[in-house]
């Protein structure tokens, strides 16, 4: 299988001029498509910072990220922006839904930001609604659905602009046993049945368990790679 | 849904917006009343002066305006008529035949412009019929005059008792005649009522001696604004006629400038207003970047773009600033409305000054749609120029420290 995510001696380092935190050191990490993997490693080992440079949100100091042979470090700010949009779905450890909007019209946004139809808009929201177990929380706002729920409304969200594959920062890291455990299956069923690439961060042992690929992580550099 | 986006984000902060929308409310309102309170005491002492003088609009013989000799007359013109009849921006027009003379009754005597009028021609642009305090209004060829009441008191004259009138006639003849005093007209302005008469064209001509001549055509417009437009389109259609047009602001420029004067003062007291209205959206628009910087994290994380963010925020400030012109203006209409057909009277100091400056002492509010919309768009204008300081700071926000924030 071709890779899909690929670093090259990607770094990460803060106050290199004071007092250098070198939060990624020179990682080369491939992803192939349709994997689960779990970025996994202490509070501090540099996960985040790695999901948020492999997702276009942070610039490196070193390395480069290719994404399907794009080398997404060299885009400008609005390119990526763009680029996000169209390849990358994220998932939040806080949800970070849109409080204002509904269910419905948050999954609907990202699909707006991309110029989609009202009325596929709509059907293609109902359709991932359905999938994550959400059909009857259509018109509920955030503050109206419980964690588990929001968090699932933001992977339907995530799903929405038919990315190439969904970063997720500690997506169970707020949820209760039974929500994490849904959540969980919604996940590995899309990347079961739709060939779903997912890269999570996590100190969730469940979530480890369900990964099919963990790479530990500890002080910015990867000390494992494990495939099951 | 860009649109619902910012309406909901609107009323987020509900206490915030309503604080907002309040000072916006109140300042609009006060403006609005500032604003309709001047514009309307001086429309209505702009089109009181010039409806019984010079007209918003005059046309007359060249030179007249600088001598207003009763020898720059003009003969009646059947060609020039018909142009004002079409003029679409004209509403009515009167032909005037003007001099200036000595009134006398017993033992007192006055100087005073006499006016000749076509009675009914005069009605539509002075509506001087409706100003007659005692007597009745100029039939056609009426013999009688009308005294302004100013006069009449100081002639000690009433109605059906004689003054005698003696003036230049044309070509130097003398003038002067006999006339029964018909009507007295209550006229606003302090000065015109002291010293004002009328005589139907056909006696004042007869007076004056001047044959089937005029001073001057004075024209009543529908509308301010096409006040230079009209004046330019007659000058063009009556080229080489020996006319002169002009408009009451180059007639009487010392009421133009007493109005701009007065809109001057006017434009500073809003300005402060303004600057409240400022502060107050301003205070928004910081407290709003500072509350929802992590959201807008967020959203530039999952692919909107800054320019499309920035389009969302200003959208929501402008809609809290029309909600704020809106409701202002709603609520404060009724009340324009009632003092425009009510109007305030001025009494005590007030009332004394207004005389002194020769303005009528009430104030009608104006109730022009123009004042209302005008504070729209200062207020837009305020919201629009102030969220751009929201746009720069949306332009510098770095996701992930966002997002972290």
């Amino acid at each position: 299988m071709s890779n899909i995510i690929e670093s090259k001696g990607l770094s990460k380092t803060y106050n290199p001029d004071t007092i250098p935190v070198h939060a990624v050191n020179n990682v080369d990490l491939a992803v192939e498509e349709g994997e689960f993997t779990a970025l996994v490693g202490p509070s501090g080992s540099g996960k985040t910072t790695l999901l948020n440079l492999i997702g276009g949100l942070d610039y490196p100091t070193g390395g480069k990220v290719m994404i399907e042979g794009v080398d997404i470090t060299k885009m400008s700010e609005n390119k990526l922006i763009d680029f996000r949009l169209k390849n990358i779905g994220f998932v939040f450890q806080a949800y970070n839904l849109i409080p204002v909007l509904t269910a419905s019209e948050n999954v609907e946004f990202v699909m707006l930001l991309q110029k989609t139809s009202k009325s596929q808009r709509e059907k293609r929201a109902i359709e991932l609604l359905t999938e994550v177990g959400l059909k009857d929380k259509l018109d509920k706002r955030p503050s109206e659905l419980s964690g588990g729920q929001q968090q699932r409304v933001a992977v339907a969200r995530a799903l929405a602009s038919k990315p190439r594959f969904i970063l997720a920062d500690e997506p169970t890291a707020n949820l209760d046993s039974a929500s994490t455990e849904n959540l969980l299956d919604i996940m590995a069923k899309l990347n079961k049945e739709d060939n779903m690439t997912f890269i999570f961060s996590t100190h969730d042992q469940r979530v480890i368990d369900k990964a099919r690929r963990v790479v530990t992580l500890v002080d910015g550099k990867i000390v494992s790679d494990t495939k099951k | 849904m860009y649109f619902k986006l910012a309406w909901r984000n609107m009323w987020r902060s509900r206490r915030r917006t309503l604080i907002t929308v309040s000072s916006i409310f109140f300042a609009v309102i006060f403006a609005i009343l500032m604003r309709v309170a001047i514009i309307g005491l001086f429309d209505k002492l702009i089109s009181d002066t010039v409806s019984l003088s010079s007209g918003y609009i005059q046309v007359h013989h060249s030179g007249f305006w600088e001598n207003r000799s009763v020898d720059s007359t003009f003969e009646e013109s059947p060609k020039l008529t018909a142009l004002l009849d079409h003029e679409t921006a004209v509403t009515a027009w009167t032909p005037r035949l003007e001099s200036f003379g000595l009134a006398s009754s017993g033992d007192r005597t006055k100087g005073i412009m006499v006016v000749g009028i076509d009675p009914e021609k005069e009605n539509k642009v002075s509506n001087l019929s409706k100003k007659i305090v005692a007597g009745k209004y100029l039939d056609e060829n009426d013999r009688g005059i009308i005294l302004a009441e100013g006069l009449a008191l100081y002639l000690k004259l009433k109605v059906n008792d004689t003054v005698v009138l003696i003036g230049q006639g044309y070509e130097g003849n003398m003038a002067s005649g006999k006339y029964a005093v018909k009507g007295i007209a209550k006229i606003g302005i302090p000065e015109m009522n002291k010293g004002m008469a009328w005589l139907s064209i056909a006696a004042a001509r007869n007076f004056l001696s001047t044959g089937a001549r005029y001073t001057s055509i004075s024209i009543l417009i529908n509308n301010q604004n096409n006040l230079d437009g009209l004046k330019k389109s007659i000058i063009s259609k009556t080229k080489g006629e020996h006319y002169e047009v002009m408009t009451w602001k180059e007639m009487i420029p010392e009421l133009d400038q007493l109005f701009q004067a007065k809109m001057a003062q006017n434009v500073i007291m809003s300005g402060v207003l303004y600057l409240v209205i400022a502060f107050g959206i301003f205070g928004t628009i910081l407290m709003m970047l500072n509350e929802r910087l992590h959201e807008f994290g967020i959203l530039i994380a999952i692919g909107m773009k800054k320019s499309l963010l920035a389009v969302v925020v200003v959208l929501e400030m402008v809609l809290m600033s029309v909600a704020g012109v809106v409701l202002g203006s709603v609520c404060i209409y009724p009340l324009v409305l009632y003092y425009h057909l009510h109007p305030i009277r001025l009494t005590g100091d007030m009332g004394k000054s207004s005389e002194l400056y020769n303005i009528e002492p009430v104030m009608p509010f104006s109730t022009n749609l123009s004042n209302f919309i005008v504070q729209g768009y200062v207020v837009l204008l305020i919201a629009v120029v102030l969220s751009l300081y929201a746009i720069f700071k949306i332009y510098k926000i770095k996701a992930i420290a966002a997002i972290n924030s």
